[in-house]
């Protein structure tokens, strides 16, 4: 089409930076390269079923107080750095009794970090935040959690020095929220618009017109389930739901008036762009429902969830979707095992074989981990609701006998700084996290924790160590997301030339694979 | 102040129209054009309307309550393989629009037009209401019934100004013609009355649903 150009129209600026943005994560980005380069991947030719999920904490997850190293010299560290007045956000150590009498959220209310006893012998001790202790039991039992210490993103290996050099490649727009965000998912600032999660999907996709369901979400649009080719399915606990007319397509009682909607509604009369993408996402939908049918297991039904007393089934009073609140000690409605109990129903399907498909990519999310404030009660509420989910996803998976094929982790903004603004962190950039199934290598850590330095009085810098950022103490990085990424893609069956490809800073970095997947 | 005005409504984008132009309304707006075109009182005056979160059975946004400070959508979004994206354009509502959001919209606005907006009302003030609180006479539309055509263009005019396209408008009139009204035999005013109601359901909820609507030109 063609256009009459204003030099400096609003629109086209728009168009520009649109086209630059697009530069930026999309058509030049790593991970759009030439789907036909990339070698075919293993996971085509095998008979059988994997999941990955993805667990996002939007926001910058404070992983100082999720995972904590407890040997003599971090604990001091980390007592002395988050003890700022007015609400120190000092965990207190291992084997501290709860005290009932101390005001909700509080250090004290909660009792002490719950340890853990890696299966290696580590020369640092670590534990778990006090609200944890399903993924407490989940590393030190069951053997299917890990922990990735330290990861965030890297362009290559950087050290203090470095990171304090110019010239050093460092990773576009650190500490902000929405690049950081699609930095994780995307390897690329805001604007990225494919994810190395829709990448391992291009790769692996089969199920012809079901594959459609390769890519799911069960929160809202993430830019990490976008692919080349495979665009993601937003599935709620709803199901696939039918768009305006009843079983029978009928709208108001006429099936020619519910015809009528289809073709009004998931169609165009014009070359118009966004009327284009709004029918394309209800086409996308009614045919969804089609195909999916009502081969989705019910939510109410065991072992998903348990069916209503009375009435009809919602989640939100589903006593194995609620959590205790760790404040009120009430039982409350877990918005992420919500959206885990409609994974869990969608691997179901997945692995059947009723689609074909072989291969599925997840996201799920929750909100609230930008603590700024108020940090102590809003931080347990969020571990809470994240171990709560998690073990009832494995408690699930495990009844469905899917553990061995179903690997979830967890992923955030970034990290959060080791000092204390007086009731909250700010943000940082590397984190710990969390990797879970059956097929992890659980009850360990891969990679490296960092040394937890005190403030030089005289200097007012973390210079005693060299994973903190001099002025706030956040993490360096020691593992970036292209490794965690990478040994997730080649559990999932990527080649070792396709993981290059999803994942351009891989080749910088000596380990390929960190090793908390079984092969 | 009138240059301004002036340098606004002169301005090449503003008088431009292409395939790229104008912005998708976020659903709470689409609900509030509905309102605008075609007004409501609410039963208690206390405009219940309530919570429309939830992306399958409401709006998947309500006023004021944006899931983080980054507010609904970001200013930057470009919605992965989309046509607007293709064509280097950002497109920040669409960041709210996906598969579950899309339908439950088109089933939020059918029970909207069915049966009222807003949380139900029992009795109040020992006045038996029985439905949601914001409702609409729409004595208006149903006086167009046995024309469709009329009707269909009194409904367009509301919802597109801007004018419908002959196929959009055929489309909605066909459909409003397939709801048939029985003749009044003296026994089946109740039939006769839901047909009625069933044609202007049929002709409002096609155009809220068309994509003609749902982009504010």
């Amino acid at each position: 089409m063609t256009r009459p150009v204003f030099q400096h129209a609003r629109r086209q600026w728009l168009r520009q930076a649109g086209g630059l943005a697009l530069l930026g994560g999309g058509a030049a980005s790593p991970l759009a390269l030439n789907l036909a380069a990339i070698s075919a991947a293993s996971a085509q030719q095998a008979g059988d079923y994997k999941a990955l999920v993805c667990v996002f904490m939007f926001g910058g997850n404070d992983s100082y107080n999720m995972v904590l190293p407890t040997d003599q010299a971090s604990w001091s560290a980390y007592v002395a750095t988050r003890s700022q007045m007015p609400d120190p956000i000092a965990l207190r150590p291992p084997g501290t009794p709860a005290d009932a009498n101390a005001s909700a959220g509080t250090p004290d209310a909660l009792g002490g970090v719950l340890p853990l006893s890696p299966t290696m012998a580590l020369d640092r001790s670590v534990a778990l935040h006090p609200t944890m202790g399903a993924l407490q039991t989940l590393f030190n039992r069951d053997r299917r959690l890990a922990i990735v210490p330290n990861v965030g993103p890297l362009l290559m290996p950087t050290t203090k020095t470095q990171f304090g050099t110019s010239s050093h490649p460092r990773p576009a727009q650190l500490f902000s929220h929405n690049d950081q965000q699609n930095t994780w998912q995307a390897l690329a600032p805001e604007g990225a618009s494919v994810g190395w999660g829709g990448r391992i999907a291009d790769l692996l996709q089969d199920g012809g017109s079901a594959s459609a369901f390769t890519s799911v979400s069960a929160g809202g649009n993430a830019v990490w389930l976008a692919g080349q080719t495979v665009r993601q399915y937003q599935l709620g606990s709803g199901g696939a739901l039918r768009t305006g007319v009843d079983s029978s397509g009928r709208l108001f009682g006429s099936t020619a008036a519910g015809a009528a909607l289809e073709r009004v509604v998931a169609g165009t009369r014009s070359s118009h762009l966004m009327q284009a993408d709004l029918a394309a996402v209800t086409r996308r939908a009614i045919d969804a429902q089609r195909l999916l049918g009502d081969a989705l297991p019910e939510p109410g039904q065991a072992p998903f969830g348990s069916a209503p007393l009375d009435g009809s089934y919602s989640p939100a009073t589903d006593p194995l979707l609620m959590v205790t609140d760790p404040l009120t000690g009430a039982e409350a409605a877990n918005p992420l095992a919500q959206q885990l109990q409609t994974v869990a129903r969608m691997i179901a399907v997945g692995r059947s074989g009723a689609l074909g498909l072989r291969r599925q990519v997840f996201f799920v999310g929750i909100g609230g981990f930008d603590n700024h404030d108020n940090q102590n009660r809003n931080h347990a509420v969020l571990m809470a609701r994240l171990a709560h989910a998690l073990a009832y996803f494995d408690t699930t998976l495990g009844q469905m006998g899917a553990l061995d094929q179903v690997c979830s982790f967890t992923a955030s903004d970034f990290g959060r700084t080791f000092t204390s603004n007086g009731d909250g962190t700010d943000h940082g950039w590397g984190a710990h996290h969390f990797v879970m199934g059956g097929a992890v290598r659980g009850g360990n850590l891969y990679g490296s924790l960092p040394t937890l330095g005190i403030k030089d009085p005289g200097t007012n810098r973390f210079d005693s160590s060299p994973d903190q950022l001099s002025r706030n103490g956040a993490m360096l990085p020691t593992t970036s997301v292209d490794q965690l990424g990478a040994t997730l893609a080649r559990w999932m069956g990527v080649s070792d030339s396709g993981l290059d490809d999803l994942f351009p800073s891989l080749r910088n970095f000596n380990q390929r694979d960190l090793g908390f997947l079984q092969s | 102040m009138a240059a301004m005005l002036k340098a606004i409504l002169m301005h090449p984008e503003a008088r431009q129209r292409d395939d790229g132009q104008g912005r998708i309304r976020e659903p709470v707006l689409r609900l509030a054009a509905y309102l605008r075109a075609f007004p409501h009182t609410s039963d208690t005056g206390r405009w219940r309307v309530g919570n429309t979160d939830n992306p399958g059975t409401a709006l998947a946004q309500s006023p004021l309550r944006s899931p983080s400070v980054f507010n609904f959508y970001r200013p930057g979004y470009t919605s992965p393989g989309s046509a607007t994206a293709g064509a280097g354009l950002v497109a920040p509502e669409l960041q709210l629009q996906h598969e579950t959001s899309a339908a439950g919209y088109v089933n939020f606005m059918r029970d909207a037009v069915d049966s009222g907006i807003g949380a139900r009302n029992g009795t109040v003030d020992g006045v038996v209401f029985n439905r949601r609180d914001l409702q609409r006479d729409w004595s208006t539309e149903l006086a167009l019934v046995d024309d469709p055509a009329a009707l269909v263009a009194h409904v367009l005019q509301r919802l597109l100004p801007a004018g419908a396209t002959a196929t959009l408008s055929d489309e909605i009139i066909a459909a409003v013609d397939s709801v048939a009204i029985p003749a009044a035999n003296g026994r089946n005013a109740t039939q006769v009355a839901n047909a009625q109601r069933d044609r202007v359901n049929v002709a409002v909820l096609l155009a809220l649903a068309s994509p003609e609507f749902q982009v504010q030109p």
